[in-house]
C-alpha cells in the first residue's frame, strides 16, 4: 500500500465521518421536533376535548336568559298596562292600609279590603308574598326554634293592637 | 489502474462535497423547524390554563336556571300585584 492509497483512505474516512455527523445531527433534530409535535398534539387534543361541549352549554345559557328576559318583559308590560303604581302600593297601603281606599282600585289590594272578598273560600288565610328582607327581620319572623313546629305563625301578644284586616275580626 | 484513481478522485472531490452540501441544506431548515417547534410548544402549552374557566360554564348554567325559576316566581308575584 503506497502513500497515495493511505491519503485517499484518510480523506474518504474524514468525509464519511463528516457525512455521518450531519446525518446524526439531522436525526437528533427531527427526533426533538417529533417530541415537540407530540406535545403540541396532546395540548390541542385536550383543548378540543375541553371546548367540545361549550357550544351546547352556551346555547342553553342563552336560551334560559332569553326566556327570562321575555318573562320579565311580559310581566313588566302587564304591570304597566294595569297602571298600578307599584311603589305606591308598597309604601302607602300596607297590610293595614288607608281607610276609605277603593277596594280593587289602584293600590288597594285584598289586604286593605273592608270586607272579605267573595271569591276567597271560608277558613283560608290570604296568600301573602314574603320577601327575603322580611325573612331576615327577626321581629316579623322569629327564628325557627321559636316558631310553632307545625309552621303556623306565633300568636301575637294580648296587648298588641290588632289590624283591621278581615282575617283579624 | 488509472481509471480506478480517476474514480477515487471523482468520489473524493465531487460526490462527497455534493453530499455534504445537500446535508447542510437539509440541516439548516431542520434547525429552524426545531426553533419553531420549541416556540409553538412554549406558547401552545398556555392554552389549557386559559381554558380552565370553561369548566365554570356548567355552574353558570345551573345558576341561570335557578335565576330563571326565581324570575318566574317574581313574574307571578307581579301578576298578583297587578
Amino acid at each position: 500500500m503506497d502513500t497515495a492509497h493511505i491519503v485517499l483512505l484518510l480523506a474518504v474516512t474524514i468525509a464519511i465521518v463528516a457525512i455521518a455527523g450531519y446525518l446524526i445531527a439531522i436525526v437528533l433534530i427531527l427526533k426533538h421536533v417529533v417530541g415537540r409535535l407530540t406535545t403540541i398534539l396532546g395540548a390541542v387534543q385536550a383543548v378540543t376535548d375541553t371546548s367540545q361541549p361549550v357550544g351546547e352549554i352556551v346555547e342553553d345559557i342563552n336560551r334560559d336568559l332569553d326566556a327570562g328576559r321575555k318573562l320579565i318583559e311580559d310581566a313588566v308590560g302587564r304591570l304597566e298596562a294595569s297602571q298600578v303604581p307599584v311603589g305606591a302600593t308598597s309604601a302607602q297601603s300596607s297590610r293595614h292600609g288607608v281607610e276609605g281606599q277603593a277596594l280593587g282600585g289602584p293600590g288597594g289590594g285584598t289586604a286593605t279590603a273592608a270586607e272579605r272578598p267573595a271569591s276567597a273560600p271560608a277558613g283560608t288565610e290570604p296568600v301573602r308574598l314574603s320577601t327575603d328582607a322580611e325573612r331576615s327581620d327577626p321581629e316579623r319572623h322569629p327564628p325557627e326554634a321559636e316558631r310553632d313546629p307545625l309552621g303556623s305563625e306565633p300568636d301575637p301578644p294580648e296587648t298588641a293592637p290588632r289590624g283591621r284586616g278581615w282575617w283579624n275580626r | 489502474m488509472t481509471l480506478l484513481w480517476i474514480g477515487n478522485l471523482l468520489f473524493l472531490f465531487v460526490v462527497i462535497p455534493v453530499v455534504v452540501i445537500i446535508l447542510r441544506r437539509v440541516l439548516s431548515p431542520a434547525t429552524e423547524i426545531k426553533a419553531y417547534a420549541d416556540d409553538i410548544t412554549e406558547h401552545g402549552a398556555q392554552f389549557a390554563p386559559h381554558l380552565e374557566a370553561l369548566y365554570e360554564l356548567d355552574t353558570t348554567r345551573q345558576l341561570v336556571r335557578q335565576v330563571n325559576a326565581d324570575l318566574e316566581r317574581y313574574a307571578r308575584a307581579l301578576e298578583r300585584l297587578a
